[in-house]
């Protein structure tokens, strides 16, 4: 299966490197990655495009326990099946983690 | 004041009373903060020993361990025991010093990116570049290091910022950390999923201890009537010796605790990450049942095994909202016969030392208060099996990562930590040398700790697996010019004695439990011995290779 992750990261020293590990480390090759910082310089934004043997689930899990990451969507591309294509799309949302700022509130929702 | 002051000030702050480290050049402006501090530092005799010590401190209290290394060297020495405690979830702080920032990329003398190659071991890691960001990071390092799944947190600290002149300031407390909190919904359907199953199962590991919820787990245990198996890392979770206790599970699990598994219509993990070493062949791992996960850990969810019911959240609460009467009475009774079918044996096969015999009887006549610290290989195993832990935190052994070397240095975290408890380290002929420095730290506090080495002449487990997985061919596993485990101790000057016969057992295990100070005990014992029962790698854990089989 092939995902993108869009990942919202504090920057930190290293913190690419941490996510880019963590992907390594768990078997995900990567495909596609564009990364750049928000105006201010506080944030990164990642568009990561993987492939991968994990559920979207379970890669969303492992790169939101990274104490840095505060949002990430995963978005699985190559849905064959048909109700996706109807819509003409070819990335339907799966899962969407949040931390929210300060608070660090973690909602899920699949 | 300077930064390396507000750094131990911060520490002492966080209630630590005790830390474990090794000076050099990088770390020096902490340790001239350290005589002005009432920290205690223990000075090991290698940094992975201060990272295992910190590790067995943090086991045992419940609270975050510390350890203390220089740049390069130092800290590279520290990985494994860093590794460790990731491994095991841990909470440990790892205090590197660092080269001067502006030395930093420029291949500095003893300068060696550390932060980097941490980086996959570590839940979290600062490097700090600011001075005033000093009390901050070590407080936020300490609650990342505790909060949730715990785990070892590095803080990379230059030199220059450990001399910077600082201010104490008023800090805002540390970051939050929000936690999973399971829903009521999650519990209605446990609820329900328990009360419909017939052949339901505990399946109770290191998070147990961790939340410590080991008496909640017991009310559970009791109240529902559900029998359980433990983990490595759950053993002492639920008592050794309680009733429904079917003992450990996986590679070398009781055949009572495997067979449980594999028949179970409902398996309940609790505090479990579905291990390798715990479910043999995944795919034929519990076959028949649904599966009722409960962690503090989202990602262990589904991780190895679908799940049909998540609890997240703090096990104490789950647990104790968990009181339901499922119809497993029968199911009860034939665990219980099978436990009594499949009792360990202790018909000693030899007039000299049966490893499985001793352990037990040091089991059944130790003080209430002992701690065990084991090291890696068969004599960890039969700890494992024979010892019958009434505490979880009364077991320490590194099961993640499986290092050789841990049990001595972990018996000096854990002594400290426990200043009243009977401290007992059983350890192999391999695996003692792998610290074996550590009986200076040992003579120089006068830590009484217990040293047990059983030698087998071997590196037995390794021999074992040669034996029965690679047609016989040794390779490597032979230690019979072992040193004089007794002369090496004295030397070290640590009462010592060996004990090779069955008829001194006894008098042995007295002058263990019973002697004030620091003892090494070398226990000679058969080099043909193995671990029973085993369940081969990859194979379903129904699969039990058994002694008498050979
Ligand atoms: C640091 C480290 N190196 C290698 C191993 C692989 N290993 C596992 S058990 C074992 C043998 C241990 O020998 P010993 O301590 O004498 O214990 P025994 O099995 O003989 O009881 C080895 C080499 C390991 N677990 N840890
Ligand atoms: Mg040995």
């Amino acid at each position: 299966m092939r995902f993108t992750l869009e990942i919202t990261m504090k920057n930190t020293e290293g913190v690419l490197e941490r996510i880019l590990g963590r992907l390594r480390q768990r078997s995900l090759n990567i495909q596609a990655i564009n990364a750049s910082c928000t105006r201010d310089c506080s944030n990164i934004e990642a568009k990561i495009t993987v492939e991968s043997k994990m559920n979207a689930e379970s890669i969303m899990k492992q790169l939101a326990k990274l104490y840095d990451v505060q949002r990430i969507n995963v978005f699985a591309l190559d849905v064959k099946d048909e109700s996706s294509q109807a819509y003409g799309v070819s990335s339907t949302i799966e899962t969407v983690i949040t931390k929210l700022g300060e608070q660090n509130e973690v909602c899920l929702s699949i | 004041m300077n930064g390396a002051t507000i750094l131990v000030k911060t520490i002492e702050d966080e209630g630590v009373d005790t830390i474990f480290g090794y000076p050099g050049g990088a770390i020096m402006p902490v340790y001239d903060a350290l005589v002005d501090s009432k920290l205690k530092h223990i000075l090991v005799r290698h940094e992975q020993a201060a990272a295992f010590a910190a590790d067995a401190y943090a086991r045992v209290t419940g609270k975050v361990g510390v350890c203390l290394a220089t740049s390069g060297p130092g800290a590279t020495n520290l990985i494994t025991g860093i590794a460790n405690a990731y491994a095991d979830s841990i909470p440990i702080v790892a205090i590197t010093g660092q080269v001067a920032t502006a030395l930093i990329g420029t291949d500095a003398f003893q300068e060696v990116d550390i932060y980097g190659i941490s980086m996959p071991v570590v839940k979290h890691s600062f490097l700090i570049r600011d001075a005033e960001e000093i009390q901050q990071t070590v407080k936020d390092a300490f609650e990342i290091a505790r909060s949730g799944r715990p785990g070892p947190v590095l803080i990379d600290f230059p030199k220059d910022i450990a001399n910077a002149k600082v201010k104490e300031k008023n800090l805002r407390p540390a970051k939050p950390i929000s936690l999973p909190c399971f829903d009521a919904a999650s519990i209605e359907t446990a609820k329900e999923m328990i009360e419909q199953s017939h052949k339901p199962l505990i399946y109770a590991g290191g998070g147990v201890r961790i939340a410590q919820a080991s008496a909640e787990l017991q009310a559970f245990a009791e109240t529902t009537g559900i029998p359980a198996v433990t983990t490595l890392q759950g053993l002492g979770s639920i008592p050794g010796q309680h009733n429904l206790n079917l003992g450990m599970l996986g590679m070398h699990g009781t055949k009572a605790a495997n067979l449980a598994v594999q028949e179970c219509d409902l398996l309940i993990g609790i505090g479990v990450r579905f291990d390798d070493r715990a479910t043999g062949m995944l795919a034929k791992f519990a076959p028949d049942a649904k599966v009722i996960h409960m962690d503090i850990d989202p990602a262990e969810v589904g991780k190895l095994r679908a799940v049909q019911c998540a609890i997240l959240g703090d096990l104490k609460l789950a647990l104790r909202s968990l009181h339901v009467k499922p119809d497993c009475k029968d199911w009860q009774e034939l665990c219980l016969a099978r436990k009594e079918e499949f009792a360990w044996h202790y018909d000693a096969p030899t007039q000299g030392i049966y490893a499985p015999k001793f352990i037990k009887t040091l089991s059944n006549q130790a003080h209430k208060n002992t701690i065990i610290t084991c090291d890696v290989g068969q004599h960890q195993m039969w700890v494992a099996q024979h010892y019958q832990f009434k505490n979880a935190q009364h077991h320490l052994t590194s099961g993640g990562l499986g290092a050789m070397g841990y049990g001595m240095p972990a018996a000096i975290g854990a002594q400290l930590a426990s200043p009243d408890a009977t401290v007992i380290t059983i350890s192999g002929d391999g695996s003692i040398m792998m610290n074996i420095q550590e009986l200076a730290t040992i003579k120089r506090y006068n830590i009484p700790i217990k040293v047990v080495v059983f030698d087998n002449q071997a590196l037995g487990m390794v021999r074992q697996w040669q034996e029965l997985f690679f047609q016989e061919r040794y390779s490597e596993v032979d230690l019979s010019d072992n040193p004089d485990f007794v002369k090496v101790a004295q030397a070290f000057g640590i009462p010592a004695f060996r004990l090779e016969h069955d008829n001194n057992m006894q008098e042995a295990i007295g002058k263990i439990n019973n002697t004030h100070g620091p003892l090494f005990v070398h226990v000679v014992i058969d080099p043909r011995e193995n671990v029973w029962p085993l369940v081969p790698p990859g194979k379903p854990n129904c699969q039990m290779m058994e002694a008498n089989a050979q």
